[in-house]
């Protein structure tokens, strides 16, 4: 009875889903693009100021 | 910041409730969490033969000083004599009728659904008859006491129908 049902896996149904999974979801995504975003590009401005400014410094120098 | 201070009370609570949930079984109830409907998520769904209770956890967070007490107005919520911004219980209503059409188009039965709101950590008075009719609303310690008060609604085998349907509705992927 069902042989194409039972030959399917049990791992590709979704899992049942814990309490507060959808709100700790939400807080994820809200950490990634309030937090962790605005850091990263703060850091690539930063650097690419920095780089700048040696190329600057070295190209005086010479 | 206050979005993400919000967001992980809301959590907190929901775990919290999620927690204490999970000790009913020990009674021969099932409990299921985040449900997900179309734009919207059920917090928990706990299945008995005195009937199906979604629960909706609102988590508010206490006074540092004071009572922190949960009374009504007519058909109002309040909390510390303040009203809330959304109703939740129109939502749970809402949520409790949803759950009753997907068990109702899987199993082919009408299912008994009651909304129960839970305020965690909060002193909450005796609701009006008017409220007590739509929807509970309560402290998560007392739930446990309103569930033992009712009448025994369904048997034990479509206690289990009503657990395997929703389980599969979870977790068969979504066909698109």
């Amino acid at each position: 009875m069902g042989s194409k049902q039972s030959k399917r896996s049990p791992l590709k149904n979704n899992p049942l889903r814990g309490p507060g999974q959808s709100t700790d979801e939400t807080l994820q995504d809200l950490l990634i693009e309030k937090i962790v975003f605005p850091i990263i590009f703060a850091v690539l401005v930063v650097v690419l100021a920095v780089y700048h400014e040696l190329c600057a410094t070295i190209r005086a120098t010479n | 910041m206050r979005d993400y201070k919000s967001y992980k009370l809301g959590r907190d609570g929901e775990r919290a409730v999620g927690q204490s949930l999970e000790e009913l079984r020990a009674f021969g109830f099932s409990v299921l969490h985040d449900l997900l409907g179309e734009g919207f998520n059920l917090d928990h769904a706990l299945f008995t033969n005195k009937g199906i209770f979604v629960i909706e956890t609102k988590t508010i967070s206490k006074p540092t000083k004071g009572p922190a007490v949960v009374s009504f107005r007519g058909k109002q919520i309040l909390v510390n004599g303040y009203g809330i911004d959304r109703d939740p219980i129109t939502q749970v209503v809402a949520q409790a009728h949803w759950l009753a059409e997907v068990l109702q188009k899987s199993t082919g039965k009408q299912y008994p659904v009651k909304g129960v709101v839970v305020f965690p950590g909060w002193f909450v008075e005796p609701m009006p008859k008017s409220i007590k009719e739509r929807a509970w609303v309560l402290s998560p310690k007392a739930l446990i006491g309103f569930i033992s008060h009712e009448p025994v609604r369904l048997k034990e085998d479509e206690v289990h129908m009503a657990v395997y349907h929703l389980s599969r509705h979870i977790r068969l992927p979504k066909q698109d």
